[in-house]
């Protein structure tokens, strides 16, 4: 799979698990919203802003009842992460800016994970695998609006996330250097997130640019 | 207030991935450490997705072995096998456990 012949169809084997764990997440999300935001608000954010951090973490503000700031300024910190994840999927696609603004809106972790480490060119890639998420986390919200739980099953998506990592990491894992830096960034996350448990994925980004700034062999 | 607090939340989604894509592509120096940024990234991104929704680690046992399932596969670094790895992992700690 980490061949540059990857074919389409292996993109969306590798990009269908994900996928489906988006999707369950997606049920999840469209339950716990529609109560606090409404169902038409609740499907309109999936359908425009594909992001399960800004979203979960608009629910729970809202339904703290947290001021329009307070959900702003959470938002803009989960988005920051966008930059430095751009930064690297972009060395990798080229081409004219309106197909890099119009791959834009499927710039998840997840998708930027598998554009990195599976052998198609990078922009096929993103566009495949975020399409499958994109359609997995809509349909997962209207289901959940719908009223359908997944207790139980919640537990099992939840665990797809960090062995999707944990195979991320190895895939693009080539030389002596990159095994010291993924151990000192997994350190140095647990140490992140110790002293300040909601860092979240923007903690994440910013160890990792610590580890990449600071490890150079 | 909820369809507009909505709307300006996507803009800001939406615009930090547009800037993201259209910035110019990083060189020299900073195109060096933005080459270094995935493995470090994905393996600090590991260790965030084990937090619980408190934030804080999670020590669940199908959890763990799911991890475990997955890192035993590292060295053939195949990621569908990663994934199948881990499901198995999780799947006879639930059955054990």
């Amino acid at each position: 799979m980490s061949s540059q012949t990857a074919t389409l169809r292996e993109v969306a084997t590798a990009s269908a698990p994900v996928a489906a764990a988006i999707g369950i997440f997606g049920v999840v999300y469209g339950a716990a919203a529609k109560p606090i935001l409404g169902p038409l608000a609740t499907v309109f954010a999936s359908v425009l802003m594909f992001s399960g951090a800004a979203q979960f973490t608009i629910v729970a503000l809202v339904g703290a009842g947290a001021s329009t700031v307070a959900v702003l300024g959470a938002v803009t910190m989960l988005a920051l992460r966008h930059l430095p994840l751009g930064a690297v999927v972009r060395t990798r696609i080229s081409g004219p800016l309106w197909r890099r603004l119009a791959l834009a809106s499927f710039l998840t972790d997840e998708t930027v994970g598998l554009a990195l480490t599976l052998g198609a060119p990078p922009h096929q890639t993103m566009l495949v695998s975020g399409v499958l998420a994109y359609s997995s986390w809509v349909i997962g919200t209207l289901i959940g609006v719908g009223g359908v739980s997944l207790a139980g099953i919640e537990d099992l998506a939840g665990a797809l996330f960090p062995v999707l990592f944990v195979g991320l990491t190895a895939l693009t894992t080539r030389t002596r250097g990159d095994v010291a830096r993924s151990l000192i960034a997994a350190l140095g996350a647990v140490a992140l997130i110790a002293l300040w448990p909601q860092a979240g994925a923007l903690g994440a980004v910013a160890v990792a640019m610590l580890v990449a700034m600071g490890f150079r062999r | 207030m909820t369809l507009a607090v909505l709307l300006l939340a996507t803009l800001i989604t939406q615009g930090s991935r547009w800037a993201a894509l259209s910035l110019p592509t990083a060189r020299g120096a900073m195109g060096q450490v933005v080459d270094r940024v995935p493995v470090p990234l994905f393996a600090a991104l590991a260790v965030v997705s084990l937090t619980g929704s408190d934030g804080r680690l999670t020590i669940d046992p199908p959890l763990v072995a799911a991890c475990a399932g997955a890192l035993l596969t590292v060295p053939r670094r195949s990621l569908l096998l990663t994934l199948a790895a881990g499901l198995a992992g999780y799947g006879a700690a639930t059955l054990v456990l």
